[in-house]
């Protein structure tokens, strides 16, 4: 990936809130933390609470100002408004002003993001359509529901046609229906050649949406990787293989190791997990089930979940939260 | 910019969402719509009120003198026989008079009901106004017609005394409807009243009910701005983080400016319409009251940034505007109670003594030996107390004078007349003191009329002049008359008691205000400014050396006040309008004109002994110095700053008087200090001027602009205490118009620049 092609670069980032009287308590959020984002990804940002994800954001937008390292967006330096230009922001809990509507909520956004008014009204029909709110516009803002206003949310970052959307947990509060259909929307930002910032609890939905993820624990990086490579077990040897066969029963409990992890059986198929085996030894045993004549419909290697690999991650950093 | 317009915008809909504004506007409306009944429907004056005669003494002492077969001879016969007797006993320093002069008018009053008054007084056609002419002539006329011939009757029977009654009044009315019986307005008496009742509708309306109501409504918006959510949301935007609070901070002033715009656009179309007062002044107040509605707006939304609550927000307001009180209050009250009584008002060079009066009256002596003023010129009949600020707060210095007489080597002074209805009100009194016995006060003859002007001739005669006429003492002035009275009747020994008599070579016309005089020290000649008309009036030669007669007028085409001076062949007229005129002192030709710059008006002026200086001191403390031989303007530092009082000695020096009683004393014409007279500071004034001033120069003035919209409604940059704007030697007070809007704009800068640098570098 060339520097050109970088959409968020940081290196080094550090950040310390500093608290109580006299500001002495040191609260150190982020700590040497550096990624690097590609034009056209969706990039997942995991991390129990307190990690520092939306601290990272914040830095990322200007919201908040780091304390040590270097951090960039587009190219320009972070929290430079020539580099928030380009910058579609979903917060996390977000508030729209109670007086104003879903049209009047995109109009002020869009001013604000450098739209006119006449370029808002334009786009925002096909926008409210894209959320699910093609029926919604003139209502005022108090009549929507938490997935309404989260689905709103989403419209006014997506406005102005940015080339980055930093997306603080959109499907916060949507039902499945909804998340499945904001998953849509990523998919076609995707395609459209947005870049994606996706911080979210839901490591069902990261694993399905993101082509990599980072994994954020106590201000600190601990596996930046694609999801395959996350969920991959990291010992060759310690995968477990399964082995869905079909044949005759003497012959497959013959043929199997002395040591099998499950066993089950549903009339003459069987799916068996075998402790980890080298190729050699895989290679053997597929070769006595061939001359026993037993079939095999399927040999994979066992893969962790997204949540598996998480939950492991951070009991090895030390602890949950 | 598009985005901090759509802030802005997004702010005044926020406004616009809010109930309370469409309650206001309603009620406002309300207001408007019951307002717009009231008008002003034309009248006719008629009946005599205590305000329609001059001086309420001389009228009865006039009633007393004149012969029965003449008019006001008719009229006094027509009072009942006890009030008869009491006109025929009167004398205008006995006492009991109040209730006198009470019935006095009410029986007056009750006669201009009468069919006959006319009739009987029999007044001289030729002495008649056209309308009361016209109304004899007409045969038949009504009830109130022959009400309003009556006064116009006895005006011109007494002309010196009732003033004359315009023809044009009216009376306010309210759906066509007289609201009041037998009361009503003249065009200026109307424009007054409906500007005075606009300045007190709008203070406690927009100034004190509507601002705080305002920001109870507004509090929320800057809070509610930098909630979590929110903020993040409006911060990943590509814009200035300042100038977004900027934005809202001006937006949330929308809801003020709808409704105080909507009131006082509305009052001031509809008191357009109902009484053809277009009042610039109503109109002005509106950024007036915005900007002090900005002001505790912009404490509100420092604390909703600072601590993100709106009740903070009020409370910190409430504080604020608290604090500004306590500061005002506290210097106004140091000012009003104690240090304004201790300011130089007068200063006196006494031969080799220095005198000096305060602005409370009281007359102080320099004291080589202590450094310090020590009182003189004392008298137990002051008033003490409250009621001496009560006094002072309506009639400002009590004082004509003093004058130091060389020759007798004594200080005279006269007490100004007072309307006998107010607290210490009552005749004019002359007091002398001599520098033999320390300057204690004797005396206390009753002077004949309302002085404007006192006198010391070169032959060391006491002249007293004013509206009325110009008196001369004669007699001890040190003597006094002791009452000794039986049944309310004086019986007390006059003999030898001095009196005031006449000057002029025969009774002249009253003299209309603006009054003012002066006298030429060379020639002894007086010459009057009364309502843009200059006169000289001579003092004969020979027999007639104590007479003056009128010998030259010039019409100076004006009715502004002015204050007289003269120095050498100079008469200095320094108009209120702040042009100085000068004339040839004995033919009033003019010689020249002199602009100072600013409409200051001016309080005092003098010329030098020697005829070559000419100074003038305004009301705000600004010195104008001239010197008539080289056409020019003399200036320096000592004259430069702010100055109370101002004294030419015998020996062609000033006398400069500053802040407190500290005198100084320059040569002229290079102003080089010569002496300095610095009394030490009294604890109070240290308190004053090390700490409660500072404090008060950086503290915001919030309050302060109030007087700001005063200024707009008066036009005048300083008004009148007693609200006699005729009487410039009257006290006047300054209505700042800067200090309060420079201070309240620094405040405002300073404390939206702090509000901004936080916003700009707070983590949110």
């Amino acid at each position: 990936m060339t520097t050109t092609e970088l959409v968020i670069r940081v290196n080094d980032l550090g950040k310390v809130y500093r608290d109580g009287w006299l500001r002495r308590r040191r609260i150190e959020a982020l700590r040497d933390v550096s990624l690097e984002i590609g034009r056209g990804e969706i990039f997942g940002l995991l991390g129990p609470n307190g990690a520092g994800k939306t601290t990272l954001i914040k830095v990322l937008l200007g919201i908040v100002r780091k304390t040590a390292g270097e951090a960039t967006l587009l190219g320009y330096p972070a929290g430079q408004r020539v580099g928030r230009k380009q910058v579609g922001y979903l917060p996390e809990g977000h508030r729209i002003p109670r007086h104003l509507t879903g049209n009047s909520a995109l109009e002020f956004y869009g001013s604000l993001s450098g739209l006119t008014v006449s370029e808002t009204r334009r786009r925002r029909q096909q926008l409210l359509e894209t959320v699910g709110l093609s029926e919604w516009g003139r209502t005022s803002v108090t009549k929507y529901s938490k997935g309404m206003l989260q689905r709103l949310g989403l419209a006014q970052a997506m406005l102005h046609e940015p080339n980055l959307l930093i997306l603080d947990e959109p499907t916060d509060g949507v039902d499945p229906v909804g998340r499945s259909e904001i998953r849509d929307v990523l998919n076609l930002l995707k395609s459209q050649g947005k870049t994606i910032f996706l911080n979210s609890h839901l490591l069902q939905e990261v694993e399905l949406v993101c082509d990599r993820v980072a994994v954020l624990h106590k201000g600190e990086v601990l596996r930046v990787g694609p999801v395959e490579e996350l969920t991959k077990l990291t010992d060759a040897a310690a995968a477990e293989v399964v082995l869905e066969l079909s044949g005759d029963a003497e012959s497959i409990n013959r043929i199997l190791p002395a040591v099998v992890v499950e066993r089950v059986r549903d009339g003459d198929r069987w799916k068996v997990t075998v402790p980890a085996l080298d190729q050699a030894a895989l290679d053997a045993l597929v070769d006595q089930f061939r001359q026993a004549d037993v079939s095999l419909l399927a040999i994979t290697r066992r893969r962790l979940t997204l949540e598996e690999a998480f939950l492991e991650m951070v009991r090895t950093a030390g602890g949950g939260r | 910019m598009r985005a901090y317009l759509a802030v802005l915008k997004d702010a005044f809909r926020e406004t616009l969402a809010s109930k309370v504004l469409w309650v206001l506007l309603i009620l406002i409306t309300g207001f408007l719509v019951l307002f717009s009944g009231l008008s002003v429907a034309p009248a006719v004056r008629t009946g005599l009120d205590f305000r329609d005669v001059f001086d309420w003494p001389d009228f009865v002492v006039r009633l007393r003198d004149v012969p029965a077969d003449s008019p006001v001879g008719r009229l006094r016969h027509r009072l009942t026989d006890e009030l008869q007797k009491q006109v025929e006993s009167f004398t205008r320093d006995g006492g009991g008079r109040r209730r006198f002069l009470r019935e006095i008018r009410e029986a007056i009053d009750s006669q201009l009901e009468t069919d006959d008054f006319a009739t009987v007084l029999d007044v001289a056609d030729a002495s008649l106004s056209d309308e009361a002419r016209k109304l004899k002539a007409t045969g038949d006329v009504s009830k109130q017609q022959r009400q309003r011939l009556n006064r116009l009757v006895l005006e011109a029977a007494l002309p010196d005394d009732v003033r004359p009654s315009p023809r044009d009044v009216v009376t306010p009315t309210y759906l066509g409807y007289v609201l009041f019986d037998d009361f009503s307005l003249d065009d200026k008496e109307l424009d007054t009243s409906v500007k005075g009742v606009l300045q007190a509708f709008i203070f406690f309306f927009v100034s004190v009910l509507g601002t705080f109501i305002a920001i109870l409504v507004t509090a929320p918006i800057v809070p509610r701005m930098f909630e979590p959510g929110a903020i993040d949301l409006l911060l990943s935007k590509p814009v200035s983080r300042s100038l977004v609070f900027l934005s809202k901070f001006f937006g949330g002033c929308a809801f003020t400016l709808l409704n105080a715009g909507y009131l006082i656009i509305g009052m001031w179309l509809i008191v357009g319409w109902r009484f053809g007062i277009w009042s610039d002044g109503l109109l002005l107040s509106l950024p007036i009251y915005l900007f002090l509605f900005v002001l505790y707006y912009s404490v509100s939304a420092a604390t909703g940034v600072l601590f993100r609550g709106p009740i903070l927000s009020v409370v910190m307001v409430v504080v604020f505007w608290f604090a500004c009180f306590v500061v005002d209050a506290a210097k106004s009250s140091a000012e009003q109670f104690e240090l304004n009584g201790t300011r130089v008002h007068t200063i006196v060079p006494a031969g080799e003594a220095l005198l000096a009066t305060s602005s409370a009256g009281k007359t102080f002596g320099w004291s080589k030996a202590a450094g310090a003023w020590e009182e003189v010129f004392d008298s137990t009949e002051d008033l003490q107390g409250l009621r001496a600020v009560a006094v002072r707060v309506g009639r400002g210095f009590p004082f004509l004078g003093p004058l130091y007489d060389p020759e007798k080597q004594r200080l005279v002074a006269v007490s100004k007349a007072a309307p006998v209805f107010l607290p210490g009100g009552g005749p004019g009194r002359l007091f002398v003191a001599g520098a033999a016995d320390n300057w204690s006060r004797r005396g206390g003859i009753t002077v004949p009329l309302s002085p404007r002007g006192l006198f010391l001739s070169s032959a060391g005669e006491i002249l007293v002049i004013g509206p009325g006429g110009l008196f001369r003492f004669e007699g001890n002035p040190e003597k006094t008359h002791r009452p000794f009275k039986i049944f309310g009747l004086d019986f007390g020994n006059r003999d030898g008691l001095g009196k005031f008599v006449e000057a002029t070579a025969g009774k002249l016309p009253r003299w209309p205000v603006p009054f003012a005089a002066a006298m030429d020290p060379a020639t002894n000649n007086i010459v009057v400014y009364s309502k843009g008309q200059l006169a000289l009036l001579a003092r004969g030669e020979g027999e007639t050396e104590q007479i003056y007669s009128k010998t030259v007028s010039k019409d100076l085409a004006t009715e502004k006040a002015a204050i007289l001076a003269i120095a050498g062949d100079r008469v200095l007229v320094a108009l209120a309008e702040g042009n100085y005129r000068m004339f040839d002192a004995r033919t009033l030709q003019p010689v020249d004109t002199q602009v100072p710059g600013g409409p200051s008006k001016p309080r005092w002026a003098a010329g030098s002994s020697d005829g070559r200086f000419l100074a003038v001191l305004n009301h705000t403390g600004q010195a104008w110095l001239f010197d008539t031989t080289t056409q020019r303007l003399v200036t320096g530092r000592a004259i430069g700053g702010t100055v109370r009082a101002l004294a030419f000695t015998e020996k062609n020096t000033l006398l400069v008087g500053d802040l407190f009683m500290r005198i100084n004393e320059y040569q002229l014409p290079d102003l080089a200090p010569l002496r300095s007279f610095d009394p030490p500071l009294t604890t109070l004034q240290a308190v004053y001027h090390y700490a409660l001033l500072p404090i008060y120069t950086v503290f915001p003035k919030p309050g302060q602009l109030n007087a700001v919209v005063q200024r707009l409604f008066e036009d005048e940059d300083t008004v009148s205490v007693s609200g006699d704007n005729d009487d410039l030697q009257a006290d006047q007070f300054e209505i700042d118009v800067r200090t309060p809007l420079v201070s309240n704009a620094m405040f405002l800068v300073v404390i939206l620049g702090l509000t901004c640098l936080y916003v700009s570098r707070k983590d949110f």
